[in-house]
């Protein structure tokens, strides 16, 4: 049998349904194969090795007894330190954070329970979720599975990093200005980020509110398409939840019907794009054309702007979101405040990292008055200008097919010093939050020095199973799907 | 780049920004964010070319509506498993220092 740290969620479930294996057995080898890569790897700020074993028992039992839950039952899903697990830990690997345990749970990690999978883990990722590297961890950074010297994204890079090792065959991610396509195009892995609304952000820890999204990060497109399948549709305890119940994607994921008409917007192949992610992205179209669709330029004049505008709204939304972080009810207290106010300061000043504090006086500058206008108003005005450049777009085209991210996997270091540089990195991811469009990134090919390339795939609105059937497409004419890298163990280099 | 965007953003008072968020700012701190902070200014400056007028802003990317749901009783959430949380608690209250000034 192949090793089962290397099938995806949807072989994984092929074995459980024909009895081969139980989901404890699943579980307790890839808590070994965790065990194996965490000293090099450090995706995962913790696990509960025990409730993880508790799960797939009671995930064994369920089966036993034909009341099986459907495709994910049995199978493990990693969790993003975001997202709050009834009794568990729940930190965004902040300082501010620790020790908190959650006293609910998220509804889409609920979903994901009532759909048998065991969740279990807190996954490593960029304090709040602020970062493209999770070198802004509260705790440690987290090493690329493909070359240990380099990041692995952010900010969802210990879920990238963990399925791109073995780890777990789908990760949970949270996605903000590119935070799950970014590491997942950084790791090889296939990474998407719904439209906004499509999974309740109830029980996500909010960053910014009107930007933030949940979703999976995973080895094929399938298993995507199975983690939406379970935590998709409306939720009551979300007001921005979007009516409509569940989507049954993972098996309509035959290729398109029809030839589709796919667009390259010209701005995202500008000054600042590696001449390797240009090829592979050049020689993904001429597949697309080969398979029928017909590839055309288009135009997204105010993307260019994206940027800009995301780094005042996001922060606007995250100094007020962050407010709530003032040592009185919950999360650490500084010790020895004179009174209230001087209890906040100090809280405060010991429990944030540097890029969160950062982007707090950022997004309160933004936000202060006599500058309000200047830079949060006119950011909003800007922001709807590039919502209707991609409306105007998709009345022509179906999708639009880009790179995910300018270069590949960068060192660590390289940028942690230099915010701005950093933040040029999301330039391709952030357009499609600021209109609240669903887009992913698939593998597409590896740079000489043998890291992955992601290609980004944007839709209109409510498009993701048109974006998944593009991806299975492409990944059914390529050998990406299923990749684990090759990871030092301990006993040499194994995948 | 960095003395021209400061030049630009003389304005940019870290002291008072630290007060209306309440974190208190080292003078190392504010000796890193002042040229880092100024830069991004720079950088977003950019907007000012954009012609806005007339455009409307937006505050979201779906339209929101009000809904009301069913007026019905559920179970409360439990004020002791929110309490254990706290740092400091005594008798069911979250204790803090002294806010009311002598």
């Amino acid at each position: 049998m192949t090793a089962l740290h290397t099938c995806t969620a949807g072989d994984l479930g092929t074995l459980l349904d024909r009895g081969e294996v139980g989901s404890l057995e699943i579980t307790e080898h890839l808590l070994a194969r965790l065990e194996a890569c965490e000293p090099r790897i450090r995706a995962f700020l913790s696990w509960e090795g025990e409730d993880a074993r508790a799960r797939a028992r009671a995930s064994d039992e369920r089966r036993r007894r034909g009341e099986s839950r459907g495709p994910l039952e049995g199978v493990p899903v990693a969790l993003k330190d975001i997202v709050a697990v009834e009794g568990q830990p729940l930190g965004c690997a902040s300082r501010i954070l620790e020790g908190f345990r959650s006293p609910y749970t998220a509804t889409a990690v609920r979903r994901l329970e009532e759909a048998g999978a065991v969740v279990f883990g807190r996954l490593n990722m960029d304090e709040f979720a602020m970062g493209s590297s999770t070198e802004n961890s509260g705790y440690h950074p987290t090493a690329n599975p493909w070359d240990n010297r380099r990041v692995p994204g952010g900010s969802s890079g210990g879920s990238a990093a963990a399925v791109a090792a073995g780890e777990a065959p789908i990760a949970l991610g949270s996605d903000t200005g590119g935070s799950i396509r970014q590491p997942a195009a950084f790791c090889g892995t296939v990474g998407l980020k719904p439209t906004y609304g499509r999974i309740s952000r109830y029980g996500l820890v909010a960053f910014a509110s009107s930007l933030d999204q949940i979703g999976p990060l995973a080895r094929s497109v399938e298993d995507v398409a199975l983690f939406l399948d379970a935590t998709c549709g409306h939720d009551p305890r979300d007001s921005t939840s979007l009516p409509g119940g569940p989507p049954a994607w993972a098996g309509r994921l035959a290729p398109p019907e029809g030839p589709l008409r796919l667009g390259v917007p010209r701005e995202f192949f500008g000054e600042g794009l590696a001449p390797e992610v240009r090829e592979a992205v050049e020689k993904a179209l001429r597949f697309y054309e080969q398979a029928g669709h017909s590839v055309e330029e288009v135009d997204l004049p105010h993307a260019e702007y994206g940027v800009a505008v995301y780094y005042i709204v996001a922060t606007a939304e995250a100094s007020s979101n962050l407010a709530r972080f003032d040592g009185i009810r919950y999360g650490q207290r500084a010790p020895g405040a004179e009174d209230g106010i001087d209890l906040y300061y100090r809280t405060r000043e010991e429990g944030f990292g540097p890029e969160v504090v950062r982007r707090i006086l950022l997004g309160t500058y933004v936000l202060s008055s006599g500058y309000y206008d200047a830079y949060y108003l006119r950011a909003q005005k800007v922001r709807t200008l590039v919502q209707r450049d991609f409306e105007e777009v998709f009345a022509r085209v179906d999708a639009l097919v880009s790179p995910t991210t300018p270069t590949v996997a960068f060192r660590e270091g390289d940028k942690i010093d230099d915010p701005l540089a950093m933040y040029l990195n999301d330039i391709y991811t952030i357009p499609a939050n600021l209109a609240g469009l669903p887009a992913l990134s698939v593998p597409c090919g590896f740079s000489p020095e043998g890291m992955p390339i992601g290609l980004q795939l944007m839709g209109p609105v409510l498009a993701e199973e048109r974006l998944l059937q593009l991806a299975r497409q492409f990944e059914e004419g390529h050998d990406f799907r299923g990749q684990v890298a090759p990871v030092e163990t301990g006993e040499g280099r194994s995948s | 780049m960095e003395d021209s965007a400061t030049a630009r953003h003389p304005e940019l008072d870290l002291e008072a920004l630290g007060r209306l968020a309440r974190i208190r700012l080292r003078d190392e701190d504010r000796a890193e964010f002042q040229p880092q902070l100024a830069r991004i200014l720079g950088y977003v400056e950019q907007l000012s070319r954009v012609e806005v007028e007339g455009v409307e802003p937006m505050t979201h990317p779906v339209p929101l509506e009000n809904v009301l749901r069913p007026d019905r009783a559920v179970a409360p959430d439990s004020r002791e498993a929110y309490l254990d949380n706290a740092p400091a608690t005594r008798n069911g209250e979250v204790i803090v220092p002294r806010v009311i000034e002598e």
